[in-house]
């Protein structure tokens, strides 16, 4: 059963990384990277290691949406 | 002597893993029908109150299913886990309507929605 | 009896999983993704809390209110960012 999760949490991991590549607005980028922080801590506390979970929550979901963020004003949100 | 007082009996064990049995499935399924509505309605401003349905209904019930369970199952060992389950319940139960609330507010501000409205109070007090 | 509740409820927090990342897929503007991974992150929540039950350490809850926590921030940031406010450079 857990081993099931884990493969669809991937799947959804490699979904959710093909829009990120293809998207042309950096805000959507942005907000389906934090998606995906959440599912990749998801896989690594199903794998029994809530260390490394801890730390990929905080960097994937907070410290990384922030900075992007903060970044993604001085440059602009549309890629030409 | 003291701390036998803290030793639950037999019953009030089975009492807390059914309840916590019952508010766990009850969750899973309002969650289910939180995401259903959330694919189906048509517009954003009718899809928050599924997500409210979601979020209210299938995370702050089933944590603290979660924490009647834990202690059900493992006794006092699982204190811990039970506190924590209802802190986190407490704790989405406080801060999932405040950041709802400030998406809807730059939702309106961005005017996404598809239907004029009738009555816009926003607009009229100048905010 | 007690491993075949958790199970059918993990699997109904599953579903319910599958079917928000659908419409965060292909959900019409940004604030429609946002209340997706509202839903997905605190379905996530409860599965991190079944699945400390079933395993039955004390130290895997935590990572459940970090979760929430962190995905707070976030969203207040997203939202700071679409009504145009100054974040603080």
């Amino acid at each position: 059963m857990i081993d099931l999760i884990i493969d669809l949490l991937l799947l959804f991991c490699v979904v959710l990384t093909a829009a990120i590549v293809y998207t042309k607005d950096l805000l959507l980028a942005v907000v389906l990277a934090g998606a995906e922080g959440v599912l990749v801590a998801a896989i690594f506390y199903l794998l029994l290691a809530p260390d490394i979970a801890l730390v990929q929550v905080a960097a994937g979901v907070g410290i990384s949406t922030a900075f992007f963020i903060v970044g993604l004003r001085k440059l602009g949100r549309r890629e030409e | 002597m003291l701390l036998d007082i803290w030793k639950v009996s037999r019953l009030v064990t089975e009492i807390f893993l059914f309840i916590g049995i019952f508010l766990l499935v009850l969750g899973g399924a309002l969650s289910i029908i939180g995401s259903i509505g959330l694919l189906r309605f048509p517009s954003y401003f009718l899809r928050i109150h599924a997500a409210t349905v979601s979020v209210i209904g299938g995370s702050v019930i089933p944590l603290i299913g979660v924490a009647f369970l834990s202690y059900g199952v493992h006794g006092n060992d699982g204190v811990v886990t039970s506190l924590g389950a209802i802190g986190t319940a407490v704790f989405i139960a406080l801060t999932a309507p405040v950041s709802s609330h400030a998406i809807a507010k730059a939702a309106s501000k961005m005017k996404i929605s598809r239907q004029p409205l009738e009555h816009d109070h926003m607009e009229e007090d100048g905010r | 009896m007690l491993d075949i509740i958790l199970i059918l409820s993990l699997t109904m927090f599953i579903i319910s999983i599958t079917i928000s990342l659908y419409r965060m897929i292909v959900g019409p503007t940004i604030p429609d993704r946002m209340l997706a991974l509202d839903v997905v992150s605190y379905a996530l929540t409860v599965v991190m809390g079944i699945i400390a039950v079933m395993s039955g350490s004390p130290y895997l809850i935590v990572i459940s209110f970090s979760l929430a926590l962190w995905f707070f921030i976030g969203a207040l940031y997203v939202a700071r960012y679409l009504e145009g406010e100054q974040i603080g450079d």
